[in-house]
């Protein structure tokens, strides 16, 4: 290679943000990266997210502690991958299938496309897989200002509610998200819950592995 | 370097962006011969950055991984230039141009402005990678993905013109 070709090009002045450039592509990548995995292994499309966007739901309070009093709820439409009413299918899903309580809420995100919402879950018990002591719940949906966005039909998890949760592991963020509606079961009585725990058991001995 | 490439298709980013370090320096001279101003060439390293870091699983060869990314860089280039003219460049017609008798010793004179000035993106592309790069004509045409004859023409041609703009400058000193 000619030097005097290298010199000419080294009379080009390097700026000095140069590599910051390069950290802000990286990081642009590695974000869209993790939002199109999540859309893999949630196995949900979501048309609602787009409409999520439009909404504009970029700004702060999303992190309130405080929930509006009266919020306006937004409801997003989903469509699935397989048939999530039937449990079967539902369980064959999921990484995991268990008994929790809601501590309290810990966080949101939007990081991925949607607002979402982490809560902390004290494991009662398990049906599908062994989740131990406290895990980290990820609902899709969240505050926004004074208003709740919500996947269609679902609820906001509410804390010291029970639940029966239907969900998948995300290793990168170490938390479950669950499916909406039929991954969030609200438990009524202790009655109830052990109605969702013989039909749960069932579901999963039976399950019908999702391909 | 291999193992740096193993952990960034793992999705390690802080592997890639070491990777990544390395080269940027490079692919932003390339850029600003092609785009001819500092923020369209920062630009063009940013998009490169986040073209590379998402389809590196895609890269089989770990050892092109250089010329990878100087093509991505020089398909991100044209993208701007694309955009700034609104008209995609016409292919030139190669024939025209053959020529087998210029010489490769006048690489000792091409000169920046020549460079940014004188030659068309395509010229640009094979005369980098030939003489800043270092690749033999066989691998310039690998990494444009251009036959190598046409490479060759593409060179000629160039090389070609710097001479003329070279002799302009001599007779207008004289």
């Amino acid at each position: 290679m000619s030097n005097k070709n290298r010199s000419e090009m080294n009379k080009i002045e390097i700026p000095k943000e140069l590599s910051d450039r390069s950290r802000i592509g990286i990081e642009k990548a590695k974000m869209e990266i993790g939002k199109s995995n999540k859309k893999k292994w949630l196995a949900f499309a979501t048309p609602g997210i787009a409409a999520i966007i439009a909404l504009g739901i970029a700004g702060p309070g999303l992190l309130s502690n405080k929930p509006p009093e009266n919020p306006v709820i937004q409801t997003v439409k989903t469509s699935h991958a397989f048939d999530v009413t039937d449990p079967q299918r539902l369980v064959g899903w999921a990484d995991n299938v268990f008994v929790g309580k809601v501590i309290k809420m810990s966080g949101t995100s939007e990081e991925r496309g949607m607002l979402e919402t982490q809560f902390k879950v004290e494991v009662a018990e398990n049906i599908k897989g062994e989740l131990q002591d406290e895990v980290t719940v990820n609902q899709q949906g969240g505050y926004e200002g004074q208003n709740l966005i919500l996947v269609e039909n679902d609820h906001l998890l509410k804390e010291g509610e029970s639940y029966l949760f239907v969900s998948r592991k995300n290793e990168e963020q170490d938390w479950h998200t669950v499916v909406p509606v039929y991954g969030d079961i609200m438990i009524e009585s202790e009655a109830h819950k052990e109605e969702m725990l013989s039909k749960y058991k069932k579901a999963y001995q039976e399950e019908i592995p999702f391909e | 370097m291999l193992k740096l490439i193993k952990k960034a298709q793992k999705g390690n980013d802080k592997a890639f962006l070491e990777l990544f370090q390395q080269y940027e320096q490079d692919l932003y001279k390339m850029a600003f011969i092609y785009v001819k101003n500092q923020n369209d060439a920062l630009d063009v390293v940013q998009e490169t950055a986040y073209k590379s870091f998402k389809s590196i699983k895609e890269l089989n060869e770990p050892k092109y991984f250089k010329s990878w990314l100087i093509r991505i860089a020089i398909s991100c280039s044209l993208d701007i230039l694309r955009k700034r003219r609104k008209v995609v460049p016409l292919k030139p017609d190669f024939d025209e141009f053959i020529s087998g008798a210029v010489d490769e010793d006048l690489t000792s004179e091409i000169t920046l402005k020549g460079l940014i000035e004188e030659l068309r993106e395509e010229e640009k592309s094979v005369i980098l990678l030939r003489f800043y790069q270092g690749m033999t004509l066989r691998e310039v045409s690998e990494t444009l993905n251009i036959p190598l004859g046409t490479a060759k023409t593409i060179l000629y041609r160039g090389l070609g013109k710097l001479r003329k703009d070279l002799e302009g400058d001599e007779a207008n000193e004289q």
